[in-house]
């Protein structure tokens, strides 16, 4: 007796002090976004925006404010999202809004294009190589209007040939005019570029076109009129920059570290902890809904039948073929409009049919036969659930590498049922930027590896680069590459990209560099599918198969290219680079895994890559929300009012009715509340409006479970029983009860969990810690402190 | 103060009520208005909310607080109803919820748009079929003929009329799909249009798919039931056989009132909504229990008792409990009522009809339905082919030997407590109580 009676005084203790221990980080972290605020408030920020997004430049030259100015203005022809641009005594700050990167920003601020300008003889100097096969641009009718009155008659011409310029890349050879840009700004009627004095726009050349980094950016009139063409807009935002007034250094990562004094500041957000605390803290948080934060929740729907449908017409392309080599005659192999099911038309008897079917497509199985001689078989359950299923991953992954590109910090991705991905973008406000910026396919591409490329000059040039750049330009691709061409180190029609080493949890690192011939041969669009398949010896290979066009094309390089190594490309990362054994004709290839630790996983990792070009099931967007910033923190600010003047008439009444015992039951409701914080921050819940509630109203049922002791403590005791058999008879008796009853709630509330979506599903975390929270403090806080009233024999008991 | 409360509790505690007296005109009363609030659902119908019939759903706040009059006149020209304006936080906070259920909204003309779009770019007979639809945003799936155009020069090309436009590859050759996003955004420009020089800031949009919606209305109900199945089979189990439908009826009676109440006064019937519903089917089963675990161990008590006195007692025994409990989930949830704002507002409504409802249906119709169950019990037990034995299955009037069958597992405390009972019965140990009932 006087053992369990020492265990649960322990245990209230430990309780009490490991839940204290858990939601420190959380109190400190707040403190810590507290000051962001503070550093941030000269930037102005509006007060729809989430804490979440900024990137602070440190100015190590000039003035911070034209800095900002120019910046800004590069950010908004670049069509990076940003909320605002301030400067600081001696940084620039920026706020992104959905869709804006650091890297975005780094780019633009640490790297001023190179604009020349060209006369339009420069036209015929093309290089014949153009990366991009598009078709005519449109031009836009203020330009056209502006040629036919500086042009004349002939502007039909110029127009055509202005609008072959988009994204082409000048021959290396091609002269510029002698003039310079002095400066570049964004005006009512558009961009208009300022020459230098004493470098006027040559007479005789009605038209000039403009180069950033050797890319036609766009054309400009004489009197400095700007006409960018097509939609690559970053040029243009390079060329804009001007002469910078100053210089930018790195950007600092997180707004949390952004203070400049605070340079080794760890990475972890409590920033503002002393440094001999910082190992010791547990890693917990207890994370804000959107409801309370602001913020998008998108919900995407994966179109599952039409993946389903998509693969059943593959297979009926391939069933075609089949037939005719194993000289089956067929009418016709056909797909059902509606069904999973093909149809196969022959005079052959079933029994043939069968056989064919099962050896060639063996997920099909027979339905029936139709007038005879249409044989109907369907795709089977399983193989259609691997379908959905691949539909599915294969969207998340190209969504976790298009949310990890924006930056925000703890998004959430998540599977549900029925094909549907919800989507959840802290901070973030702007819907349409946010759904540019995940929804948009990812981009494959092929290129041809130079096999050329001096191996050792490579080295030497990574060398030179690594000296010359700090780091963070050094390791940004696009950056580099730029660097290189512009100091003559690489030919303008090459380009070096890496292969990238992914480990989980870690940031991925430069793997080995491939110099690449700068043409893009093709890309995903060309794809028609791929997959993983397994060989004699059972070493899986990527089956890759492309559409009519593309296959065409791959023909013609295969055939040109024996012996030497195509890259395939995503998002500039290179995935792999096999090599080409023979003229590949036929729209199917297949690559081999050959020298991979884990070839199975990586011919997965790549099938899924090339698929990503076309995806295999359309997405919708099933819903959107929206929550401002503002919107979030009034939530908050009546949420916990209500909530916390629920919790505080809940104590008096307590304490009235029940006095002494009243205020153990208090005690013991207050040690509640914090397990409850406790518990959301250890399994790292989110906090919702809801499950603000959610706790208000686990308080008022968490007294419940006291005042179902209470009274039956109170029975005993007016059948005359000692206070601490009472107390013991009480909370025997009673557990029983207050065990249903939470049980009963919880399964409720296991439901609610699994239905609700965000607010909800916040509601319901709450309740489920609430209730497992109670049964805790009932049974160890109050009943221990309800016999340590009692443990003398001349205890009295009121209730 | 105290005083009051202590004579109060004095009061309840010594109270004995015949609860059961009246179950007959409670149950059918209580049947009358679940009926009744299921035919106004499936008549009338409840205001439901975005979340379940799909649409838009923006939240404003103007600059300048406005009449509610004034935008619903701007409205009106956009074809939208007055009921689809509705002010928050107060008549002159200047925000205001306008809530457009119909998922086509702003689409108008937009077909024609794209078709118009694209044969200007690629040419007059490029598009060989166009079938659109809208979930959240307007979707097209273009069949064309040769060129083939690669997906992201459409994209690009749209984006020139189509801010935000996208397109997208498809398994089929010659075929893609083409997104143009942002109802919602046309919509706001819609109305700042139509509202000129008021100028406003959105604070929150919600657009829901109407497929999305149809789902989540069948899931709530799915969640719903089998909340319900569960606490059938847990009580089942953790009572006895007759308990358990008493239980769920009452339940569904308590769920039933609630949307009923939402009908009736036609409060957003929304996710939140339903929300409330399942933690009051968890909530209101709370006091259930704690009744049914008293007419158990009465029923091991006063053995010589029938089932209705039982109830009467057990209620009257845990009635001191009752009130206190539902007292103090009443402050925490009234608070929400007035400072909890709109969202939680109705939250708490929900809360509060489930609490109201479930301490009455606890009372009048879980425990009578038990006399009931108890005489359909032998039915049930051979339907499931349970063989009950035991003391457990003294009914009405059932043997009253007492000791035997409990077996050795008898504590001390219990024989006391026998012993108590037995004194119970013939001592004079009870309170005066008649007095008290009025």
């Amino acid at each position: 007796m006087e053992g369990i009676y020492w265990f649960r005084i322990g245990a209230v203790a430990a309780l009490f002090f490991g839940s204290v221990w858990v939601l420190l980080p959380t109190a400190l972290r707040a403190s810590a976004e507290d000051r962001f605020a503070e550093a941030a408030r000269g930037v102005e920020a509006p007060a729809d925006l989430g804490p979440s997004l900024g990137v602070e430049l440190p100015v190590t030259e000039g003035d911070p404010i034209a800095l900002a100015g120019v910046l800004e203005t590069r950010l908004r022809v670049a069509g990076v999202p940003f909320a605002n641009v301030g400067s600081l005594p001696k940084a620039v700050a920026v706020r992104l809004s959905a869709g804006g990167s650091r890297e975005a920003v780094a780019k633009f601020a640490l790297a001023p294009g190179h604009a020349t300008v060209h006369a339009l003889d420069a036209v015929t100097t093309l290089d014949p190589k153009g990366p991009v096969a598009a078709p005519p641009a449109t031009l836009p009718a203020p330009a056209v209007e502006a040629l036919t009155t500086a042009v004349g008659p002939d502007a039909n011409y110029w127009a055509a040939q202005v609008a072959k310029l988009d994204g082409v890349r000048l021959a290396p050879d091609t002269v510029a005019l002698p003039v310079s840009i002095v400066k570049a700004e964004q005006t009512d009627t558009g961009v208009r570029i300022a020459w230098a004095e004493g470098q006027p726009f040559p007479a005789g050349v009605p038209l000039g076109a403009v180069a950033v980094d050797g890319v036609v950016a766009g054309f400009v009139l004489p009197d400095g009129a700007f006409f960018p063409v097509g939609a690559s807009r970053d040029p243009l935002a390079l060329l804009i920059s001007g002469p910078t007034p100053g210089r930018m250094g790195v950007p600092v990562a997180e707004p949390e570290t952004a203070t400049p004094a605070t340079e080794e500041a760890p990475k972890t957000a409590v920033s503002n902890v002393p440094p001999w605390l910082e190992g010791l803290l547990p890693d917990t948080a207890i994370a804000l809904g959107l409801d309370l934060q602001g913020g998008i929740d998108l919900t995407l729907q994966v179109e599952l039948e039409e993946a389903i449908l998509g693969q059943v017409t593959r297979d009926t392309a391939f069933l075609k073929d089949a037939a005719t080599k194993e000289g089956l005659q067929v009418e016709g192999i056909r797909r059902s409009h509606t069904q999973p099911v093909i149809e196969v038309t022959t005079d052959a008897p079933l029994g043939d049919v069968q056989t064919f079917m099962k050896k060639q497509a063996g997920d099909y199985t027979y339905a029936d036969t139709r007038e005879g001689r249409i044989h109907r078989f369907e795709l089977s359950e399983t193989r259609q659930e691997q379908v959905r299923d691949q539909a599915v991953n294969q969207v998340l992954e190209v969504l976790r590498k298009r949310v990890d590109a924006t930056g925000v910090k703890e998004p959430s991705i998540v599977k549900k049922s029925g094909g549907r991905i919800n989507v959840q973008l802290p901070g973030m406000q702007d819907v349409q930027a946010s759904v540019d910026a995940i929804g948009t396919t990812a981009v494959l591409e092929f290129r041809m590896v130079d096999e050329e490329f001096d191996d050792a000059y490579l080295e030497q040039m990574m060398k030179a680069a690594d000296e010359a750049l700090p780091d963070d330009q050094f390791l940004d691709d696009d950056l580099l590459n730029i660097w290189l061409w512009e100091n003559k180190r690489l030919d303008q029609d090459r380009i070096i990209l890496w292969r990238y080493d992914e480990q989980p949890g870690v940031d991925p690192v430069r793997a080995e560099p491939y110099p690449l011939i700068s043409d893009v041969v093709l890309t995903g669009n060309d794809v028609n599918d791929a997959g993983v398949g397994w060989d004699q010896n059972q070493q899986p290979f990527v089956t890759l198969e492309f559409k009519p066009r593309g296959g065409q094309i791959f023909c013609d390089i295969t055939g040109k290219a024996v012996g030497k190594r195509f890259a395939v490309v995503l998002d500039k990362e290179v995935q792999s680079a096999p090599s080409i054994r023979e003229r590949i004709c036929g729209g199917a290839a297949r690559i081999e895994m050959g020298g991979s630790e884990n070839p199975t996983k990586d011919a997965q990792t790549l099938a899924l890559v090339l698929r990503t070009g076309a995806l295999d099931a359309p997405v919708v967007v099933a819903s959107v929300r929206q929550i401002g910033a503002s919107l979030g923190a009034d939530a908050i600010r009546q949420g916990t009012t209500a909530a916390v003047i629920g919790s505080v008439l809940v104590y008096l009444f307590m304490v009235l009715w029940y006095r002494t015992s009243g205020v153990i039951a208090d005690i013991a409701l207050s040690i509640n509340i914090l397990l409850i914080l406790a518990g959301m921050a250890l399994f790292g819940a989110t906090l919702t409006l809801p499950g603000i509630a959610g706790i208000a109203l686990t308080v008022g049922m968490a007294v419940d479970s006291n005042i179902i002791v209470y009274e039956r403590i109170r029975e005993e005791l007016r059948l005359g029983v000692h206070p601490r058999k009472a107390v013991d008879i009480g909370f025997e008796k009673a557990l029983v009860a207050v065990l249903d009853a939470n049980i009963t709630t919880a399964i409720a509330g296991i439901v609610l969990y699994s239905y609700g979506t965000g607010p909800i599903k916040g509601f319901a975390v709450t309740l489920l810690i609430g209730i497992v929270t109670t049964l805790i403090t009932t049974v160890f806080v109050t009943r221990t402190i309800m016999e340590m009233l009692t443990r003398s024999s001349a205890a009295r008991l009121r209730i | 103060m105290f005083d009051v409360i202590e004579r109060f509790k004095s009061w309840a505690d010594a109270l004995d009520v015949d609860f059961c007296r009246w179950r007959y005109i409670a149950m059918s009363l209580s049947g009358a208005l679940v009926l009744l609030s299921w035919v106004a659902f499936f008549t009338v119908g409840p205001n439901w909310g975005t979340d379940f019939t799909g649409g838009t759903e923006i939240q404003l706040k103007f600059d300048q607080a406005i009449e509610i009059g004034r935008l619903r006149e701007g409205l009106r020209h956009l074809g939208l109803s007055d009921d689809a304006v509705q002010a928050i936080n107060g008549q002159d906070s200047g925000e205001f919820v306008v809530r457009i259920s119909d998922p086509t909204f702003g689409m108008e003309g937009l077909e024609q748009d794209v078709r118009t779009s694209l044969t200007g770019l690629y040419g007059a007979d490029w598009i060989e079929s166009m079938t659109g639809s809208a979930e959240v945003s307007a979707r097209f799936v273009v069949a064309h003929k040769d060129p083939p155009v690669d997906y992201q020069v459409v994209t690009r090309d749209l984006q020139a009329t189509f801010p935000g436009a996208r397109a997208m590859p498809s398994t089929n050759e010659n075929q893609i799909a083409i997104e143009i996003p942002g109802l919602s955004e046309r919509i706001k420009a819609r109305i700042a249009a139509e509202m000129g020089e008021h100028t406003f800031t959105v604070l929150s949009t919600d657009s829901v798919g109407p497929k999305v919606g149809a789902e989540l209305r069948t899931q709530g109900m799915v969640a719903m039931l089998a909340t319900m199945a569960l606490i059938l089979v847990y009580v089942a189990f953790r009572f006895d056989l007759e308990y358990a439908p008493g239980a769920v009826v009452a339940l569904f009676h308590d769920v039933s009132m609630t949307i009923g109440v939402f009908v009736l006064l036609q409060l957003e019937f929304s996710l939140q909504t339903v929300g409330a519903l399942l933690t009051i089917l968890g909530y209101s089963i709370n006091d259930t229990i704690v009744i049914y675990d008293r007419i158990r161990e009465n029923r091991e008590r006063y053995r010589r008792s029938d089932t209705v006195t039982l109830i009467n007692k057990s209620v009257s025994e845990t009635l001191s409990r009752t009130i206190t409990t539902t007292l103090t989930v009443l402050l925490a949830l009234v608070t929400f009522l007035f400072w909890g704002g709109p969202v939680l507002r109705d939250f708490a409504i929900a809360m509060l009809c489930g609490l109201v409802f479930g301490v009455y249906s606890t009372v009048y119709i879980a425990s009578p339905l038990i006399i009931i169950f108890e005489d359909w019990k032998p039915f049930f037990a051979k339907f499931l082919a349970i063989t009950d034995s035991g003391p457990e299955d003294g009914g009405p009037g059932g043997d009253d030997s007492g000791e035997p069958g409990t077996g050795p597992t008898v504590t001390e405390s219990e024989k006391r407590r026998r012993a108590r009972a037995d004194a119970d019965k013939i001592g004079p140990g009870t309170p005066p109580k008649k007095e008290l009932l009025g």
